[in-house]
Parts: C-alpha cells; sequence; structure tokens
C-alpha cells in the first residue's frame, strides 16, 4: 500500500464523520507523511509503521460514538457506543458484551415484574371495587369450600391488596426508571475506560 | 492471544513527553515508538480524544517548505493528569514487583 492509497482508505472510512473534523484527522497524517518523509523515510515504511487504516478508522468511529452516546442519551446511542465498543477487539468484546447484556436483562426483568404487579394490582382492586359497588363478589371470587366472608368485607380487603400490589407494581417501575439512568451513565464511563485500557487486535 | 495493555499507558507516555516540551505529532509518534512498539496510526485517534479532554492545545507553525505543522501543548489539566497518572504507574510497578519478587511487603 502506497500513501494515496492508505490516505484513500482512510478518508473511505471516516466517511461518517462531519467534514470538517475529517479534514482535520486526514491533516494529521498528511503532517506524519510529510515529516517522515522529511526526515528520509520511505513511502513504504511509514505506511507500514502507521498500520491498518480501517483499524485507525475504527478507534475514530468508537470515540465518536460514546461522545455521541454520552450528550445524546438514547437507547439507540448507547447501543451503538456499544457495538462499536466490542467491534475493537476480542477482548473488548469479552468485557463488554457480558456485564452489559446481563444487566439489560435484569432491568428488563424487573420492568416485567413492576408491571406485572402493577396489573395485578390493578385487577385485584378493581375486583374489590366492583364488589364494593355491586354489593357482591359472585363472579369474580371463588373462595375454598368451608370460609365464608362477608362479602363488602372481602371487597375491601381486595382493594387494600389490589392497591397495594398496584403501588409497589409501579414503585418498582419508578425505581427501575433511575436504575436505568444510573446504568446508562456507568456504562458510558465504563465505554472509555474499555476503549482507554485494551488496544484492539492488530 | 497476544494481550496488550499498552492503551493506558500511552496516555501516561504522551503527557510525559509533552510535560517536557511541546511536540509535532510526527515527532511525538516517534519518541514513542522509539522505546515501544506500537501501531503508530493509533496514537492519532488517541490525540484527538486527550485534546477533547482539554489535556492539551494546539497551534500551527507556519513552515517555509510545506504546510504548517501542528504543534501540541500540555495544558494546566494536563499537567495535572500526567501527575496523577505517574503516581499510578508507580504504585502499580511497585505491586507488580512485589508479586514477581515474592515479597510479602515486610521487610
Amino acid at each position: 500500500m502506497n500513501k494515496k492509497e492508505f490516505m484513500k482508505r482512510l478518508e473511505d472510512r471516516l466517511r461518517f464523520l462531519a467534514d470538517e473534523e475529517r479534514k482535520d484527522i486526514l491533516f494529521d497524517y498528511e503532517d506524519h507523511f510529510s515529516a517522515a518523509l522529511e526526515n528520509g523515510e520511505s513511502e513504504e515504511d511509514i505506511v507500514k509503521s502507521l498500520g491498518n487504516p480501517e483499524i485507525i478508522a475504527r478507534q475514530y468511529k468508537v470515540s465518536r460514538v460514546i461522545q455521541q452516546a454520552e450528550t445524546n442519551k438514547s437507547s439507540g446511542n448507547l447501543l451503538r457506543a456499544v457495538l462499536a465498543t466490542m467491534g475493537l477487539g476480542f477482548l473488548n468484546m469479552v468485557f463488554v458484551v457480558g456485564p452489559f447484556f446481563g444487566i439489560v436483562g435484569v432491568l428488563i426483568g424487573f420492568y416485567a415484574a413492576g408491571f406485572g404487579l402493577g396489573i395485578s394490582g390493578l385487577a385485584v382492586a378493581g375486583a374489590g371495587l366492583i364488589g364494593l359497588i355491586t354489593g357482591t363478589l359472585g363472579p369474580f371470587v371463588q373462595l375454598p369450600v368451608g370460609i365464608s366472608f362477608n362479602d363488602s368485607y372481602l371487597s375491601i380487603v381486595l382493594l387494600s391488596f389490589g392497591i397495594s400490589f398496584g403501588s409497589i407494581g409501579g414503585l418498582i417501575g419508578i425505581g427501575t426508571f433511575y436504575l436505568t439512568k444510573v446504568f446508562y451513565n456507568l456504562t458510558v464511563k465504563y465505554l472509555k475506560f474499555n476503549v482507554k485500557l485494551i488496544k484492539g487486535n492488530e | 492471544m497476544n494481550i496488550q495493555f499498552k492503551k493506558g499507558v500511552l496516555e501516561l507516555c504522551v503527557l510525559s513527553i509533552l510535560s517536557r516540551k511541546d511536540c509535532y505529532g510526527y515527532e511525538l509518534v516517534n519518541e514513542i515508538s522509539k522505546n515501544i512498539s506500537i501501531s503508530e496510526g493509533t496514537i492519532y485517534p488517541l490525540l484527538r480524544r486527550l485534546m477533547n479532554d482539554e489535556l492539551f492545545t494546539t497551534y500551527l507553525i507556519e513552515s517555509s517548505e510545506g504546510p504548517p505543522r501542528k504543534y501540541y501543548t500540555i495544558t494546566e489539566k494536563g499537567k495535572l493528569e500526567q501527575q496523577a497518572l505517574v503516581k499510578e504507574w508507580g504504585n502499580f510497578l511497585e505491586g507488580v514487583n512485589k508479586i514477581i519478587k515474592g515479597e510479602d511487603g515486610h521487610e
């Protein structure tokens, strides 16, 4: 590969960047080439020492994408940042994929639990409310044989439990929401640390 | 599988060199690759990232034969970061040496 080829490949891979930034980056490498040539190095040697332009471009991409996740908080941006970081190399993938998707799974579980409790709570409270209003629980509640409750007493019990479950479900949902925010910020920090620490494959 | 954790150390190297004098890109790359074997091209993304973190700034110097040359100069924040990293590195070295020699910390 000669200089022209190297610069072309680099430029192609940097298309995702704004013109200004891309020009700035390419200028760094032009500068490097001119200084190295002045120093007596051969074009071939320079290109060899610089390494693979695809890998270089990937590093810029990761920095950019992590930056976007930081400034524009969204699940899409975070996922892009995670995937880009994983793409840096095997170790990056190993140290990112497990924890990230593990925690996402846990969060989904919490949301599901909160939602489930909320819905059941609403259903139970609903039955209780109907019992209070209509004076009978009738078709909604089947009691085990031998137990009899005053219908309105039971309605109140159902209503209370229902509201409690529903509230707990709601609290879990809200709590998990805040947990998600914390997780987002921690993930961005971890990605930056990961990029800083582990060298991608040659 | 070749495990290389050089990147964390590269930041320390770049900052240390710049804390002694301003350098242009090629100069920096050379200083580093003289002593550690790295993929030189990946130093520039690192420089860009550190610059975004405001650890140094750049200025251009006109050159008589060709385009202006970009020089890197360290900031106060960069100097502080460098000192912190040197300390961390020292602790790390100490720890590793202890393990290698098999000391348990008691003289």
